[in-house]
């Protein structure tokens, strides 16, 4: 099984690129090809608790070529959210807890620095309060109040710096990071 | 196997075809040749099963390939259609050998009856 892999590149694929749009598109063609093989792995988990135990194992070969694939799309998807920070002119020091974009520059507390890195490193996901203190923080025993009052100061951050990201609350999957066109 | 197929350079589609191997059977099949009309038809059922899912899996992934953007389809053609082409193939053939072999059973069962 391929674990945490990048997918070969597409043919045209070009992680040098200069080009915003190209980040978009490809950033575009990654997360449709998850949700296509999302949508297939959720068909056959259906489909194999039908059969009998013996063929439920044969069956798992498909399964677990799906999760690779899906696996080496997701590693991918990141390295393109990279690139499009990158060119996207934002700079973010871990040292001096300090975020850069197009000029401007702000400087974070320990975990409004913890939950933008965090945001960062997996865009486009979503996280519940308890994942967001348990894995931006590490530290499950805080209140859930201070992941909404941090949000809601990462936001003023967000838009301070004019950084095109929204940080959006959904009902029943929690917060995500999620970009906006230039 | 009728063609053994060269390293297609991914690893997934390599796999693809690694399951598509007909003489691997399942946990606990044993051989067709071996077996009693029982278990024959035992076997018979769970493949046919099997085959009914992949077949729907295959139905459903062209289905919902049509409304992909070009390079999504490409990728699934070369990913997703493989493997379950390649299991389909392999579940059909072992679904011949136990048919054959129910076949061959039942024969013997009418002639000494």
């Amino acid at each position: 099984m391929i674990k945490g892999r990048p997918a070969q590149a597409l043919e045209g694929e070009n992680l040098e690129t200069k080009r915003w749009e190209d980040a978009r598109h490809w950033i575009s063609i990654y997360a449709d090809l998850l949700e296509f093989k999302r949508g297939i792995l959720n068909r056959v988990h259906r489909d194999v608790a039908n059969l009998q135990v013996p063929a439920q194992k044969a069956a798992a070969t498909d399964l677990k070529i799906i999760e690779s694939q899906m696996q080496g799309y997701q590693v991918r998807l990141d390295l393109w959210y990279r690139r499009i920070w990158e060119l996207q002119g934002l700079w973010v020091d871990p040292t001096g807890r300090v975020v850069r974009h197009q000029g401007g520059e702000a400087a974070l507390t320990k975990r409004e620095f913890q939950l933008l890195q965090f945001l960062l490193d997996h865009p486009h996901r979503y996280f519940t309060t308890s994942q967001i203190l348990g894995q931006a923080w590490a530290d499950p025993a805080l209140f859930p109040e201070e992941v909404r009052n941090y949000v809601r100061r990462l936001r003023k951050i967000l838009h301070d710096l004019g950084i095109p990201a929204d940080l959006v609350n959904k009902p029943g999957r929690g917060y995500s990071l999620v970009f906006r066109s230039p | 196997m009728d063609k053994v197929k060269p390293p297609s350079g991914r690893p997934d589609v390599d796999a693809a075809q690694r399951g598509g191997d007909w003489t691997q059977g399942m946990d606990g099949e044993g051989i067709p040749g071996d077996s009693t009309l029982e278990r024959a038809l035992y076997w018979r059922q769970i493949y046919t099963e099997i085959l009914a899912m992949e077949e729907k899996v295959l139905d459903r992934i062209r289905q919902l390939m049509n409304t992909q953007s070009d390079e999504v389809r490409r990728e699934v053609e070369l990913t997703n259609v493989p493997v379950v082409v390649a299991q389909a193939e392999r579940f059909r053939q072992r679904l011949g050998y136990w048919d054959a072999r129910i076949t061959q059973l039942d024969g013997h069962h009418r002639k000494d009856r």
